[in-house]
Protein backbone atom coordinates (compact mmCIF):
# COMPACT_ATOMS: atom_id res chain seq x y z
CA UNK A 1 0.00 0.00 0.00
CA UNK A 2 2.79 2.46 0.96
CA UNK A 3 5.15 1.66 -2.28
CA UNK A 4 1.99 1.74 -4.23
CA UNK A 5 1.17 5.37 -2.96
CA UNK A 6 5.16 6.34 -3.49
CA UNK A 7 4.93 5.22 -6.98
CA UNK A 8 1.86 7.37 -7.64
CA UNK A 9 3.15 10.41 -6.26
CA UNK A 10 6.54 10.09 -7.69
CA UNK A 11 4.57 9.71 -11.45
CA UNK A 12 3.59 12.99 -10.77
CA UNK A 13 6.94 14.96 -10.84
CA UNK A 14 9.02 16.13 -13.27
CA UNK A 15 11.72 13.66 -14.93
CA UNK A 16 15.25 14.03 -12.77
CA UNK A 17 13.44 14.30 -9.23
CA UNK A 18 11.37 11.50 -10.16
CA UNK A 19 15.03 9.18 -10.60
CA UNK A 20 16.04 10.74 -7.53
CA UNK A 21 12.55 9.41 -5.85
CA UNK A 22 13.06 6.40 -7.53
CA UNK A 23 16.28 5.60 -6.47
CA UNK A 24 15.20 6.82 -2.92
CA UNK A 25 12.52 4.40 -2.74
CA UNK A 26 14.62 1.71 -4.06
CA UNK A 27 17.00 2.38 -0.94
CA UNK A 28 13.90 2.24 1.17
CA UNK A 29 12.45 -1.17 -0.08
CA UNK A 30 16.36 -2.62 0.25
CA UNK A 31 15.98 -1.33 3.68
CA UNK A 32 12.07 -2.80 4.18
CA UNK A 33 13.56 -6.27 2.68
CA UNK A 34 16.58 -5.76 5.56
CA UNK A 35 14.35 -5.40 8.28
CA UNK A 36 12.73 -8.46 7.83
CA UNK A 37 16.21 -10.11 9.50
CA UNK A 38 15.78 -11.21 13.28
CA UNK A 39 18.27 -11.72 15.96
CA UNK A 40 17.78 -14.48 18.24
CA UNK A 41 19.46 -14.37 21.45
CA UNK A 42 19.45 -17.62 24.56
CA UNK A 43 19.61 -15.76 27.90
CA UNK A 44 21.45 -18.40 30.18
CA UNK A 45 20.31 -17.31 33.20
CA UNK A 46 17.13 -15.60 32.38
CA UNK A 47 15.83 -18.39 30.63
CA UNK A 48 14.07 -16.64 27.73
CA UNK A 49 14.53 -16.23 24.06
CA UNK A 50 14.66 -12.31 23.34
CA UNK A 51 13.64 -11.59 19.57
CA UNK A 52 15.26 -8.23 18.37
CA UNK A 53 14.28 -6.53 15.09
CA UNK A 54 17.86 -6.67 13.61
CA UNK A 55 17.57 -2.98 11.24
CA UNK A 56 16.60 -0.96 14.81
CA UNK A 57 17.82 -3.63 17.51
CA UNK A 58 14.38 -3.28 19.32
CA UNK A 59 13.45 -5.80 21.30
CA UNK A 60 10.00 -7.16 19.97
CA UNK A 61 9.28 -10.28 22.14
CA UNK A 62 10.65 -12.40 25.26
CA UNK A 63 9.59 -15.99 25.09
CA UNK A 64 9.84 -18.24 28.18
CA UNK A 65 11.46 -21.19 27.68
CA UNK A 66 12.84 -24.45 29.69
CA UNK A 67 16.07 -23.94 32.13
CA UNK A 68 19.36 -22.78 31.11
CA UNK A 69 19.27 -22.33 27.53
CA UNK A 70 22.67 -22.18 25.62
CA UNK A 71 23.40 -23.40 22.49
CA UNK A 72 20.62 -22.46 19.48
CA UNK A 73 20.32 -23.36 15.79
CA UNK A 74 17.93 -22.25 13.12
CA UNK A 75 16.44 -25.36 11.25
CA UNK A 76 17.06 -25.63 7.97
CA UNK A 77 13.89 -24.06 6.34
CA UNK A 78 14.41 -21.41 9.09
CA UNK A 79 10.89 -21.60 10.88
CA UNK A 80 12.20 -23.56 13.90
CA UNK A 81 14.76 -22.29 16.30
CA UNK A 82 16.52 -25.08 18.45
CA UNK A 83 17.53 -24.69 21.73
CA UNK A 84 19.58 -26.83 24.17
CA UNK A 85 18.14 -26.37 27.49
CA UNK A 86 20.26 -27.82 29.39
CA UNK A 87 19.32 -28.20 33.03
CA UNK A 88 16.15 -29.72 31.24
CA UNK A 89 17.98 -32.15 29.88
CA UNK A 90 15.97 -31.46 26.18
CA UNK A 91 16.14 -29.77 22.87
CA UNK A 92 13.33 -27.55 23.04
CA UNK A 93 11.96 -26.71 19.20
CA UNK A 94 10.47 -22.79 19.13
CA UNK A 95 7.98 -21.90 16.18
CA UNK A 96 9.89 -18.67 14.58
CA UNK A 97 5.87 -18.13 13.25
CA UNK A 98 4.20 -18.09 16.24
CA UNK A 99 6.60 -18.27 18.48
CA UNK A 100 4.87 -20.68 20.84
CA UNK A 101 6.74 -24.40 22.06
CA UNK A 102 6.62 -27.14 19.94
CA UNK A 103 7.15 -31.02 22.02
CA UNK A 104 10.86 -30.94 23.05
CA UNK A 105 13.48 -33.50 21.20
CA UNK A 106 15.91 -35.63 23.34
CA UNK A 107 19.19 -34.66 23.90
CA UNK A 108 20.68 -37.17 26.10
CA UNK A 109 21.85 -35.49 29.32
CA UNK A 110 23.09 -31.73 30.25
CA UNK A 111 22.92 -30.27 26.47
CA UNK A 112 25.20 -27.44 26.26
CA UNK A 113 25.92 -26.93 22.06
CA UNK A 114 25.29 -28.95 19.05
CA UNK A 115 25.01 -28.81 15.34
CA UNK A 116 22.65 -29.51 12.50
CA UNK A 117 23.79 -31.66 9.67
CA UNK A 118 23.38 -30.28 6.69
CA UNK A 119 20.64 -32.76 5.72
CA UNK A 120 18.74 -31.06 8.16
CA UNK A 121 17.39 -34.07 9.81
CA UNK A 122 19.88 -34.49 12.78
CA UNK A 123 21.24 -32.78 15.53
CA UNK A 124 24.57 -33.62 17.15
CA UNK A 125 24.53 -32.98 20.72
CA UNK A 126 27.29 -32.53 22.83
CA UNK A 127 26.43 -34.20 26.41
CA UNK A 128 28.86 -32.62 28.77
CA UNK A 129 27.64 -34.80 31.81
CA UNK A 130 28.37 -38.00 30.33
CA UNK A 131 31.25 -37.89 27.42
CA UNK A 132 28.91 -38.24 24.90
CA UNK A 133 27.62 -37.06 21.09
CA UNK A 134 24.02 -37.77 21.27
CA UNK A 135 22.63 -37.85 17.43
CA UNK A 136 18.79 -36.76 17.13
CA UNK A 137 16.58 -37.50 14.40
CA UNK A 138 14.07 -34.35 14.45
CA UNK A 139 11.58 -35.88 12.38
CA UNK A 140 11.07 -38.86 14.62
CA UNK A 141 11.72 -37.23 17.74
CA UNK A 142 14.41 -39.80 19.12
CA UNK A 143 17.99 -40.28 19.85
CA UNK A 144 19.46 -42.52 17.05
CA UNK A 145 23.14 -42.98 18.00
CA UNK A 146 25.39 -42.30 20.54
CA UNK A 147 29.74 -41.34 19.88
CA UNK A 148 31.68 -41.56 23.10
CA UNK A 149 33.87 -38.99 23.07
CA UNK A 150 36.58 -37.16 25.51
CA UNK A 151 35.50 -36.38 29.07
CA UNK A 152 33.64 -33.16 28.58
CA UNK A 153 32.74 -32.57 25.50
CA UNK A 154 31.79 -29.53 24.62
CA UNK A 155 32.04 -27.08 20.63
CA UNK A 156 30.52 -29.08 18.50
CA UNK A 157 31.36 -28.60 14.25
CA UNK A 158 29.81 -30.54 11.52
CA UNK A 159 32.04 -30.31 7.72
CA UNK A 160 29.77 -28.70 5.12
CA UNK A 161 29.48 -32.11 3.40
CA UNK A 162 28.31 -33.74 6.32
CA UNK A 163 30.98 -36.29 6.21
CA UNK A 164 32.93 -34.99 9.11
CA UNK A 165 32.06 -33.93 12.74
CA UNK A 166 34.38 -32.24 15.28
CA UNK A 167 34.08 -32.60 18.92
CA UNK A 168 36.02 -30.82 21.97
CA UNK A 169 36.67 -32.12 25.11
CA UNK A 170 37.05 -29.91 27.55
CA UNK A 171 39.19 -31.81 30.24
CA UNK A 172 41.62 -33.66 27.94
CA UNK A 173 41.91 -30.71 25.67
CA UNK A 174 41.18 -32.17 22.47
CA UNK A 175 39.72 -31.40 19.32
CA UNK A 176 38.25 -35.29 18.18
CA UNK A 177 37.59 -35.36 14.49
CA UNK A 178 35.10 -38.07 14.11
CA UNK A 179 34.15 -40.65 11.10
CA UNK A 180 30.09 -39.35 10.59
CA UNK A 181 29.76 -42.85 8.16
CA UNK A 182 31.41 -45.17 11.05
CA UNK A 183 30.45 -42.92 13.71
CA UNK A 184 33.88 -43.30 14.92
CA UNK A 185 37.03 -41.37 16.81
CA UNK A 186 39.38 -41.40 13.73
CA UNK A 187 41.78 -38.63 15.22
CA UNK A 188 42.79 -36.79 18.42
CA UNK A 189 44.30 -33.24 18.29
CA UNK A 190 46.00 -31.61 20.88
CA UNK A 191 44.91 -27.91 21.51
CA UNK A 192 45.43 -25.24 24.05
CA UNK A 193 43.30 -25.32 27.19
CA UNK A 194 40.15 -25.32 27.49
CA UNK A 195 38.47 -25.69 24.08
CA UNK A 196 35.43 -23.87 23.57
CA UNK A 197 33.78 -24.02 19.82
CA UNK A 198 35.39 -25.76 16.77
CA UNK A 199 34.28 -23.49 13.40
CA UNK A 200 34.28 -25.33 9.84
CA UNK A 201 35.54 -23.19 7.02
CA UNK A 202 33.19 -22.96 4.42
CA UNK A 203 35.44 -24.61 2.12
CA UNK A 204 35.91 -27.79 4.58
CA UNK A 205 39.48 -27.47 4.90
CA UNK A 206 40.09 -26.31 8.10
CA UNK A 207 38.45 -26.59 11.46
CA UNK A 208 39.25 -23.46 13.72
CA UNK A 209 39.21 -24.30 17.59
CA UNK A 210 38.97 -21.86 19.90
CA UNK A 211 40.47 -22.60 24.06
CA UNK A 212 39.36 -20.69 26.51
CA UNK A 213 42.25 -20.63 29.11
CA UNK A 214 44.91 -21.07 26.63
CA UNK A 215 43.83 -17.47 24.99
CA UNK A 216 44.58 -18.88 21.60
CA UNK A 217 42.78 -20.31 18.40
CA UNK A 218 44.13 -23.46 16.70
CA UNK A 219 44.05 -24.13 13.22
CA UNK A 220 43.65 -27.51 12.13
CA UNK A 221 43.99 -28.78 8.36
CA UNK A 222 40.84 -30.92 8.07
CA UNK A 223 42.98 -34.04 5.93
CA UNK A 224 46.13 -34.23 7.95
CA UNK A 225 44.34 -33.07 11.20
CA UNK A 226 47.39 -31.15 12.08
CA UNK A 227 47.34 -27.71 13.81
CA UNK A 228 49.00 -25.54 10.87
CA UNK A 229 48.25 -22.72 12.79
CA UNK A 230 48.42 -20.97 16.24
CA UNK A 231 46.55 -17.46 16.54
CA UNK A 232 47.08 -15.59 19.70
CA UNK A 233 46.00 -12.95 20.92
CA UNK A 234 46.86 -9.89 23.43
CA UNK A 235 45.37 -6.31 23.93
CA UNK A 236 47.10 -4.10 25.57
CA UNK A 237 46.32 -2.83 28.80
CA UNK A 238 44.57 -6.26 29.03
CA UNK A 239 45.49 -9.34 31.48
CA UNK A 240 46.12 -12.45 30.11
CA UNK A 241 43.96 -14.00 31.99
CA UNK A 242 41.23 -11.96 30.84
CA UNK A 243 41.77 -13.31 27.33
CA UNK A 244 39.64 -15.59 26.84
CA UNK A 245 38.85 -17.29 22.90
CA UNK A 246 35.41 -18.72 22.34
CA UNK A 247 33.01 -18.25 19.92
CA UNK A 248 34.31 -17.94 16.24
CA UNK A 249 32.88 -16.61 13.19
CA UNK A 250 34.64 -17.27 9.55
CA UNK A 251 32.92 -15.28 6.50
CA UNK A 252 32.32 -17.50 3.53
CA UNK A 253 34.86 -15.83 1.48
CA UNK A 254 37.61 -16.78 3.64
CA UNK A 255 38.89 -13.18 4.52
CA UNK A 256 37.92 -12.33 7.64
CA UNK A 257 37.46 -14.29 10.72
CA UNK A 258 36.23 -12.91 14.02
CA UNK A 259 36.89 -14.35 17.78
CA UNK A 260 35.15 -13.48 20.53
CA UNK A 261 38.03 -13.10 23.84
CA UNK A 262 35.43 -13.40 26.69
CA UNK A 263 36.10 -10.77 29.49
CA UNK A 264 39.06 -9.30 27.99
CA UNK A 265 35.65 -7.81 26.10
CA UNK A 266 36.93 -7.39 22.93
CA UNK A 267 36.28 -9.41 19.25
CA UNK A 268 39.35 -10.09 17.54
CA UNK A 269 39.44 -9.56 13.87
CA UNK A 270 41.94 -12.00 12.01
CA UNK A 271 43.12 -11.87 8.72
CA UNK A 272 41.60 -15.63 7.75
CA UNK A 273 44.15 -15.99 4.97
CA UNK A 274 47.51 -14.74 6.49
CA UNK A 275 46.01 -15.89 10.31
CA UNK A 276 47.30 -12.40 11.57
CA UNK A 277 45.04 -10.36 14.23
CA UNK A 278 44.65 -7.28 12.19
CA UNK A 279 42.33 -5.49 14.79
CA UNK A 280 40.35 -5.50 18.26
CA UNK A 281 36.57 -4.16 18.69
CA UNK A 282 36.03 -3.18 22.24
CA UNK A 283 32.33 -4.56 22.68
CA UNK A 284 30.44 -5.49 25.79
CA UNK A 285 31.13 -7.13 29.02
CA UNK A 286 32.43 -11.05 28.78
CA UNK A 287 31.58 -11.44 24.79
CA UNK A 288 30.58 -15.20 24.49
CA UNK A 289 29.26 -15.90 20.80
CA UNK A 290 28.83 -14.22 17.62
CA UNK A 291 26.45 -14.77 15.11
CA UNK A 292 26.73 -13.06 11.08
CA UNK A 293 23.39 -12.18 9.29
CA UNK A 294 22.56 -13.33 6.31
CA UNK A 295 24.51 -11.05 3.66
CA UNK A 296 27.73 -11.07 6.34
CA UNK A 297 27.48 -7.48 6.83
CA UNK A 298 26.94 -7.47 10.65
CA UNK A 299 28.03 -9.31 13.35
CA UNK A 300 26.08 -9.96 16.36
CA UNK A 301 27.57 -11.14 19.92
CA UNK A 302 26.23 -11.75 23.06
CA UNK A 303 27.68 -10.08 26.23
CA UNK A 304 27.12 -12.12 29.09
CA UNK A 305 27.93 -9.86 32.28
CA UNK A 306 26.95 -6.90 30.85
CA UNK A 307 23.35 -8.85 29.53
CA UNK A 308 23.41 -7.42 26.33
CA UNK A 309 24.01 -7.46 22.52
CA UNK A 310 26.42 -5.78 20.42
CA UNK A 311 26.37 -4.97 16.54
CA UNK A 312 29.55 -5.00 14.53
CA UNK A 313 29.83 -3.44 10.63
CA UNK A 314 31.65 -5.78 9.57
CA UNK A 315 32.89 -4.06 6.38
CA UNK A 316 34.04 -1.19 8.15
CA UNK A 317 34.85 -3.17 11.08
CA UNK A 318 33.34 -0.48 14.16
CA UNK A 319 31.19 -1.59 16.78
CA UNK A 320 28.03 0.59 15.93
CA UNK A 321 26.13 -0.01 19.18
CA UNK A 322 24.93 -2.04 21.77
CA UNK A 323 21.22 -3.23 23.33
CA UNK A 324 19.94 -4.82 26.62
CA UNK A 325 18.92 -8.50 25.80
CA UNK A 326 17.91 -10.64 28.47
CA UNK A 327 19.85 -12.12 31.96
CA UNK A 328 23.33 -13.81 30.72
CA UNK A 329 23.16 -13.78 26.91
CA UNK A 330 24.61 -16.60 25.27
CA UNK A 331 23.43 -18.30 22.20
CA UNK A 332 23.07 -15.80 19.09
CA UNK A 333 21.62 -16.37 15.35
CA UNK A 334 20.23 -14.29 12.96
CA UNK A 335 17.19 -15.26 10.84
CA UNK A 336 17.15 -14.09 7.40
CA UNK B 1 31.46 -27.89 33.89
CA UNK B 2 28.00 -28.55 33.29
CA UNK B 3 28.41 -32.31 34.51
CA UNK B 4 28.26 -30.91 37.88
CA UNK B 5 24.92 -30.07 37.96
CA UNK B 6 24.25 -32.98 35.99
CA UNK B 7 26.04 -35.48 38.09
CA UNK B 8 23.48 -34.73 41.07
CA UNK B 9 20.85 -34.94 38.96
CA UNK B 10 21.82 -38.43 37.75
CA UNK B 11 22.83 -39.39 41.21
CA UNK B 12 19.93 -38.39 42.88
CA UNK B 13 17.38 -40.18 40.10
CA UNK B 14 19.62 -43.56 40.11
CA UNK B 15 20.47 -43.70 44.28
CA UNK B 16 19.24 -43.42 47.29
CA UNK B 17 20.80 -43.29 50.46
CA UNK B 18 24.22 -41.22 52.13
CA UNK B 19 26.38 -43.93 50.54
CA UNK B 20 25.60 -42.84 47.02
CA UNK B 21 26.07 -39.22 48.16
CA UNK B 22 29.56 -39.93 49.82
CA UNK B 23 30.56 -40.63 46.39
CA UNK B 24 28.81 -37.75 44.70
CA UNK B 25 30.93 -35.33 46.88
CA UNK B 26 33.99 -37.31 46.64
CA UNK B 27 33.45 -36.79 42.36
CA UNK B 28 32.79 -32.99 44.06
CA UNK B 29 36.45 -33.20 45.32
CA UNK B 30 37.28 -33.06 41.23
CA UNK B 31 34.33 -31.28 40.38
CA UNK B 32 35.72 -28.32 42.64
CA UNK B 33 38.97 -27.70 40.93
CA UNK B 34 38.43 -26.12 37.53
CA UNK B 35 38.86 -28.78 35.03
CA UNK B 36 42.11 -29.04 32.01
CA UNK B 37 43.70 -30.25 34.76
CA UNK B 38 43.44 -27.74 35.76
CA UNK B 39 43.64 -24.32 34.54
CA UNK B 40 46.53 -21.64 34.51
CA UNK B 41 48.55 -21.94 38.00
CA UNK B 42 46.32 -19.23 39.22
CA UNK B 43 42.99 -20.61 39.16
CA UNK B 44 44.19 -23.87 40.77
CA UNK B 45 42.52 -23.05 43.87
CA UNK B 46 39.82 -21.15 42.60
CA UNK B 47 36.28 -22.77 42.86
CA UNK B 48 34.07 -21.13 40.53
CA UNK B 49 33.10 -21.79 37.39
CA UNK B 50 34.27 -18.55 35.69
CA UNK B 51 38.03 -18.32 35.03
CA UNK B 52 39.67 -16.06 37.60
CA UNK B 53 40.46 -12.56 36.30
CA UNK B 54 42.44 -11.49 39.20
CA UNK B 55 42.44 -7.94 38.61
CA UNK B 56 40.22 -5.59 36.48
CA UNK B 57 42.17 -2.66 34.31
CA UNK B 58 41.23 0.08 32.50
CA UNK B 59 41.95 -1.67 28.87
CA UNK B 60 39.06 -4.22 29.66
CA UNK B 61 35.74 -1.64 30.07
CA UNK B 62 37.22 2.12 29.66
CA UNK B 63 36.72 3.64 26.19
CA UNK B 64 37.43 7.58 27.60
CA UNK B 65 40.64 9.30 28.35
CA UNK B 66 44.18 7.70 29.22
CA UNK B 67 43.43 7.10 33.26
CA UNK B 68 47.58 6.82 33.78
CA UNK B 69 48.42 10.63 34.15
CA UNK B 70 45.06 11.79 34.99
CA UNK B 71 46.06 12.23 38.99
CA UNK B 72 45.02 11.63 42.65
CA UNK B 73 41.29 10.76 42.34
CA UNK B 74 41.22 11.18 45.97
CA UNK B 75 42.55 15.22 45.25
CA UNK B 76 38.99 15.86 43.99
CA UNK B 77 36.40 16.02 46.92
CA UNK B 78 33.54 16.05 44.30
CA UNK B 79 35.05 12.75 42.61
CA UNK B 80 35.96 11.05 46.09
CA UNK B 81 32.09 11.78 47.45
CA UNK B 82 31.00 9.83 44.24
CA UNK B 83 32.90 7.02 44.30
CA UNK B 84 32.91 6.70 48.44
CA UNK B 85 29.21 6.74 47.95
CA UNK B 86 28.65 4.06 44.85
CA UNK B 87 31.64 2.06 45.24
CA UNK B 88 29.70 0.03 48.27
CA UNK B 89 28.34 -3.72 47.24
CA UNK B 90 24.93 -2.59 48.29
CA UNK B 91 24.59 0.17 46.06
CA UNK B 92 23.01 -1.38 42.45
CA UNK B 93 24.22 -0.39 39.54
CA UNK B 94 20.84 1.92 38.40
CA UNK B 95 21.27 3.81 41.74
CA UNK B 96 25.27 4.31 41.31
CA UNK B 97 24.39 5.34 37.36
CA UNK B 98 21.61 8.13 39.35
CA UNK B 99 24.76 9.13 41.32
CA UNK B 100 27.06 9.35 38.06
CA UNK B 101 24.17 11.35 36.15
CA UNK B 102 23.96 13.57 39.30
CA UNK B 103 27.81 14.32 39.51
CA UNK B 104 27.97 14.85 35.84
CA UNK B 105 25.52 17.54 35.78
CA UNK B 106 27.65 19.64 38.47
CA UNK B 107 30.61 19.47 36.32
CA UNK B 108 31.44 22.76 33.90
CA UNK B 109 32.95 22.55 30.62
CA UNK B 110 36.17 20.89 31.54
CA UNK B 111 34.37 18.07 32.20
CA UNK B 112 36.95 14.88 31.25
CA UNK B 113 39.33 15.29 33.38
CA UNK B 114 37.07 14.72 37.06
CA UNK B 115 34.74 11.84 34.51
CA UNK B 116 38.37 10.22 33.99
CA UNK B 117 39.35 10.69 37.48
CA UNK B 118 35.94 9.08 38.74
CA UNK B 119 36.22 5.82 36.93
CA UNK B 120 40.03 6.05 37.88
CA UNK B 121 38.46 5.46 41.52
CA UNK B 122 35.72 3.35 40.82
CA UNK B 123 38.11 1.15 39.05
CA UNK B 124 40.68 0.95 42.22
CA UNK B 125 37.62 0.34 44.89
CA UNK B 126 36.08 -2.23 42.90
CA UNK B 127 39.02 -3.91 42.51
CA UNK B 128 39.99 -3.56 46.30
CA UNK B 129 36.30 -4.76 46.81
CA UNK B 130 36.91 -7.65 44.49
CA UNK B 131 40.35 -8.65 45.99
CA UNK B 132 38.42 -9.38 49.02
CA UNK B 133 35.86 -11.59 47.76
CA UNK B 134 38.46 -13.51 45.77
CA UNK B 135 40.07 -14.21 48.68
CA UNK B 136 36.77 -15.21 50.75
CA UNK B 137 36.08 -17.75 47.96
CA UNK B 138 39.28 -19.25 47.87
CA UNK B 139 38.74 -20.20 51.74
CA UNK B 140 35.26 -21.55 50.52
CA UNK B 141 36.81 -23.64 47.39
CA UNK B 142 39.39 -25.00 50.02
CA UNK B 143 37.44 -26.11 52.78
CA UNK B 144 34.70 -27.74 50.36
CA UNK B 145 38.51 -29.73 49.15
CA UNK B 146 39.48 -30.75 52.36
CA UNK B 147 35.31 -31.65 53.47
CA UNK B 148 35.39 -33.50 50.00
CA UNK B 149 38.55 -35.35 50.65
CA UNK B 150 37.28 -36.49 54.42
CA UNK B 151 34.03 -37.50 52.67
CA UNK B 152 36.23 -39.40 50.07
CA UNK B 153 37.62 -41.36 53.33
CA UNK B 154 34.56 -42.12 55.02
CA UNK B 155 32.72 -43.42 51.96
CA UNK B 156 35.68 -46.14 51.49
CA UNK B 157 36.36 -46.91 55.28
CA UNK B 158 32.33 -47.57 55.48
CA UNK B 159 32.70 -49.47 51.81
CA UNK B 160 35.60 -51.65 53.65
CA UNK B 161 33.19 -52.61 56.73
CA UNK B 162 31.50 -55.42 55.36
CA UNK B 163 28.23 -56.85 56.31
CA UNK B 164 29.54 -60.16 57.50
CA UNK B 165 32.37 -58.57 59.76
CA UNK B 166 29.99 -55.98 61.52
CA UNK B 167 26.32 -56.63 60.41
CA UNK B 168 23.92 -54.41 59.96
CA UNK B 169 23.68 -52.77 63.50
CA UNK B 170 27.07 -52.32 64.14
CA UNK B 171 28.13 -49.26 66.38
CA UNK B 172 30.69 -48.72 64.59
CA UNK B 173 29.06 -48.84 61.22
CA UNK B 174 26.34 -46.32 62.87
CA UNK B 175 29.45 -43.54 63.62
CA UNK B 176 30.71 -43.60 60.62
CA UNK B 177 27.05 -43.45 58.56
CA UNK B 178 26.28 -40.63 61.03
CA UNK B 179 29.71 -38.82 59.92
CA UNK B 180 29.09 -39.18 56.57
CA UNK B 181 25.45 -38.12 56.88
CA UNK B 182 27.10 -34.66 58.32
CA UNK B 183 29.75 -34.18 56.53
CA UNK B 184 27.95 -34.71 53.36
CA UNK B 185 24.75 -32.16 54.07
CA UNK B 186 27.79 -29.95 55.29
CA UNK B 187 28.95 -30.03 52.14
CA UNK B 188 26.02 -29.01 50.17
CA UNK B 189 25.25 -26.34 52.37
CA UNK B 190 28.75 -24.88 51.42
CA UNK B 191 28.47 -25.48 48.01
CA UNK B 192 25.36 -23.36 48.02
CA UNK B 193 26.96 -20.63 49.31
CA UNK B 194 29.61 -21.31 47.17
CA UNK B 195 27.27 -21.04 43.88
CA UNK B 196 26.23 -17.34 45.87
CA UNK B 197 29.42 -16.11 46.39
CA UNK B 198 30.99 -17.19 43.08
CA UNK B 199 28.41 -14.29 41.37
CA UNK B 200 29.50 -11.77 43.91
CA UNK B 201 32.68 -11.08 41.26
CA UNK B 202 30.66 -11.28 38.29
CA UNK B 203 28.02 -8.19 39.91
CA UNK B 204 30.79 -6.49 40.22
CA UNK B 205 32.24 -7.01 37.04
CA UNK B 206 29.10 -6.15 35.42
CA UNK B 207 28.63 -2.89 38.12
CA UNK B 208 31.56 -1.49 37.06
CA UNK B 209 30.83 -1.83 33.26
CA UNK B 210 27.71 -0.27 33.80
CA UNK B 211 29.35 2.74 35.39
CA UNK B 212 32.29 3.16 32.86
CA UNK B 213 29.33 3.24 30.11
CA UNK B 214 27.54 5.80 32.29
CA UNK B 215 30.49 7.98 32.39
CA UNK B 216 31.51 7.62 29.18
CA UNK B 217 27.98 8.56 27.91
CA UNK B 218 28.35 11.99 30.13
CA UNK B 219 31.67 12.66 28.47
CA UNK B 220 29.63 13.77 25.43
Amino acid sequence: MVNNSIARTIRSFPELVRRVLLAWAVVALATTIANAETVLVSNEKGNSISVFDAASLKMMKTIPVGQRPRGIILSKDQHTLYICASDNDEIEQLDLDTYKLKPPLPSGADPETFALHPDGRHLYVSNEGNSLVSIVDIEQRRIVGEIPVGVEPEGIGISPDGKWIVNTSETTSMAHFIDNEAHKVVANVLVDSRPRHAEWTSDGKEVWVSSEIGGSVSVIDAGSHQVTHKIKFEVSGVPKEAVQAVGIAITGDRKLAFVALGPANRVAVVDAASYEVKKYLLVGQRVWNLAFNHDQSRLYTTNGISNDISEIDVPNLKVLRSVVAGEQPWGIVVRP
Amino acid sequence: MGHRRSAVKRLAHRRGGMMALGRLFAIGLAALMPSSSIAAASDAEWPCQQRLVPVLTAGMIWNGPPIDDVGDWRADPRVTELVEHIVPRDIGPEQGEAAIAAFAEQLGSDKARPITLAFSGLLTETNHERAEVIERIKDLGERQRNLAALIDRLTTELGAMTDAEHGDVSPARDELQQRLTYTSRTYAEVQRTMRYACQVPVSLDARLGAYARALESALH
